[in-house]
């Protein structure tokens, strides 16, 4: 039987989570959780362990804030041909983000841009003829269009994109490799919870539609919920003085 | 900013929630302002609801893992947000489940450990405490507490029943039961004559493939009062017809909100509503999950109290004081001329867990729903003051009236033992409730 790997680097989170139980894990396949609390990783691998039993599951506590060669602890078991990536980790704070000062700069850069270019270069380095890998990045749609918060999130997410298609650019002839940035949507988690947002998705929707666009679209930008596509187009023609009002 | 509102509509407030779906964030959380703990929102009292205006919730319903399953001894590991009903869909495919379930399937395990609740056959199967083998507790003084009957047992009782007030109930292992049947049997027996009620129940709860029996009353009528049991017995085998997974749920059942119009029951219409419950109930077969859940079923009986909402009152009565009681409390009734919709009676057995503000005594537990108004308000005043005549316990978690004075009252040393014990564990008081700050 074919045996397939997982990763999900912030796997603790609502769309983690999500991932996790929309994945059809089979009894050969190896699912490796990567979250930066042991306690929630435990828990998660109890959860994940019910559903699938015969499935092996490792999981490694991963502080994203520092990069001290991140997924150092992470071992590649060699005999798993096909590997499924997906790297979930973002993490903003409004209120210390803006123009003017950002206390959590490093934090931001490191979560959201540099730990995910660490990881994709972990990847690489396992690339070879007889391994499959296919990465999922998980974006934002807050590249859209630049704003006065989230300014360095922003920023880390754009150069990220930029990371991800340089990276596809880069290996478009290797059959063996495939990358993807997922332009997300608003979605509705635990951190958003109560914010006036609009078009929100469920984390079970946005999961499966990450799933399905790695497995199927060619397409390394990929927007979830496609119609964010629209709204990106729509966002760049209307003057940023008129959505600053 | 979100608007909270209790399942009996008697207490309602704008706050602020902070939703918590792992472990961990409870950590991070800035806990000087103090807190309220909410899983389903769906307690009668709103213990949900924090004690003063846009005050600070913590929502742990979307904490909803089952996190270990452990087939050989019959336990499972739960995060405390997961649902009733959730935690059934689960077991249920395990030929397992959990006995004591109040009514509906969308309250939270940890609202149960919370209120230390009851199903409908307490006489048989004993509180909630029965079923938590071991919990873990999250207070900021002291981080994630363990505890089980040996190992912290103090704050563990506490906990059990406790209202919230010793911390964020984050994790339960809860012992189960085999499924013997997955189909049940409901049966009405018309009693003859009131004196004979408990009697017949005593006896019915005997056998062996009694599932519960509890008596309707209706209350309502000036000369007699009018009472038949209702019993569901457990069929004989495994029915194919009633596949467990038939019984998955499908969907969320029910969202509270304040409906416009004015309650629709009235002495006439309650007393028609018992004629119905009776005929209507008769030799009826079902499912093992209706049988657990009956409310998920009958949510229009709440919605047709109306816009200003419920009191139920759920106490217990001594046995051989009920008789006495149910004579005062007719009498009470006629005078206050107030409609009561459904009052039933259960037998209530003390189990070994007693202690506490558990509603947890030996006698007759008796239930009165009412709609609320000023009249019914008065009413449950002097019931109050009547049934402690008669060593009565009322079910705090149940009753929006309850006071202070009427805890005292009712569970004395045991409130007192409760507030030091309490005390000594958390003096500053970080997670209260409108609920416990009324009672505590």
């Amino acid at each position: 039987m074919k045996k397939n790997g997982y990763i999900i680097v912030g796997a603790t989170g609502g769309l983690g989570r999500s991932i996790i139980k929309s994945l059809d894990l089979s009894k050969n396949d190896i699912l490796i959780l990567v979250a930066s609390s042991s306690i929630d990783l435990e828990d998660l691998r109890g959860a994940s362990q019910i559903v699938n039993p015969e499935c092996q599951i490792q999981i490694y506590k991963n502080d994203l804030s520092f990069l001290n060669h991140p997924f150092d602890n992470i071992v590649f078991p060699f005999d798993y041909p096909n590997w499924e990536v997906y790297l979930v980790n973002g993490w903003s704070d409004a209120k210390l983000d803006d123009i003017y000062a950002s206390e959590s700069l490093n934090r931001i850069i490191n979560i959201n841009y540099a730990s995910n270019v660490f990881f994709v270069m972990e990847c690489l380095k396992y690339l070879n003829s007889s391994r499959t890998i296919s990465i999922s990045v998980i974006g934002s749609i807050a590249i859209l269009k630049s704003r006065s918060s989230n300014v360095i999130y922003t920023c880390a997410k754009l150069a990220l994109k930029s990371y991800v298609e340089s990276v596809a650019t880069s290996l478009l002839n290797n059959k063996k490799f495939k990358i993807q940035y997922i332009v997300m949507g608003f979605m509705k988690t635990t951190l958003n919870h109560g914010s006036p947002l609009f078009l929100t998705l469920s984390t079970v929707t946005a999961a499966k539609s990450i799933i399905k666009a790695l497995r199927s679209s060619k397409k390394v930008v990929v927007y979830v919920p496609y119609y964010w596509n629209i709204i990106a187009l729509l966002l760049k023609i209307i003057p940023s003085k008129l959505l600053s009002k | 900013m979100n608007k909270f509102l209790s399942f009996d509509l008697t207490t309602e407030i704008k706050c602020w929630r902070k939703e918590v779906d792992r472990r961990s964030t409870l950590k991070k959380i800035n806990y000087s302002d103090g807190f309220t703990i909410k899983g389903s929102g769906l307690s009668y009292v709103g213990s949900f609801i924090p004690p003063i205006h846009k005050g600070k919730v913590i929502d742990y319903s979307p904490a909803n893992l089952i996190i270990n399953f452990d087939e050989t001894n019959r336990t499972v590991t739960v995060l405390t947000g997961i649902t009733l009903g959730d935690l059934f869909n689960f077991l249920a495919c395990k030929g397992l489940y959990l006995p004591v379930q109040p009514g509906h399937p969308d309250i939270s395990i940890g609202g149960c450990i919370a209120s230390c609740v009851h199903g409908k056959n307490q006489f048989k199967d004993g509180t909630f405490r029965s079923y938590v083998k071991e919990l873990e507790l999250f207070h900021p003084k002291y981080g994630y507490i363990y505890c089980d009957s040996k190992t912290n047992s103090d704050i563990f009782e506490l906990t059990i029943g406790g209202y919230g007030s010793t911390g964020i109930i984050t994790k339960a292992t809860l012992f189960t039961k085999l499924i013997s049947s997955n189909a049940y049997k409901t049966d009405v027996i018309d009693i003859k004559t009131i004196d004979l009620i408990i009697p017949t129940m005593l006896k019915l709860l005997k056998k062996p493939n009694c599932d519960y029996v509890y008596g309707v009353l209706d209350l309502n009528r000036s000369k007699t009062i009018k009472s038949f049991l209702l019993s569901s017995t457990e069929e004989a085998g495994v029915m194919n017809n009633f596949d467990l997974s038939t019984q998955i749920i499908k969907k969320k059942f029910f969202s509270r909100s304040r409906p416009i119009y004015k309650c629709l029951y009235t002495k006439m219409t309650s007393s028609l509503a018992f004629i119905y419950l009776f005929y209507n109930s008769k030799k009826t077969k079902i499912s093992l999950f209706e049988n657990l859940f009956p409310a998920a079923k009958n949510m229009t009986y709440y919605k047709l109290f109306g816009s200003s909402g419920f009191i139920e009152k759920q106490l217990i009565i001594p046995l051989v004081k009920f008789d006495e009681f149910l004579d005062c409390l007719w009498q009470l009734i006629k005078l206050s001329k107030i409609a009561i919709p459904l009052c039933t009676i259960k037998i209530f057995k003390k189990t070994p867990y007693a202690g506490l503000l558990r509603f947890d005594f030996d006698g007759v537990c008796i239930t009165i729903d009412t709609e609320k108004t000023d009249e019914s308000t008065k009413f449950f005043k002097k019931l109050d003051q009547m049934a402690l005549r008669f060593s009565s316990h009322t079910c705090l978690y149940k009753y929006s009236l309850s006071s202070r004075s009427l805890v005292n009252q009712e569970y004395g040393e045991e409130f007192l033992k409760f507030k030091k014990k309490l005390s000594l564990f958390d003096s500053n008081n970080i997670f209260k409730s409108s609920f416990t700050d009324k009672i505590f």
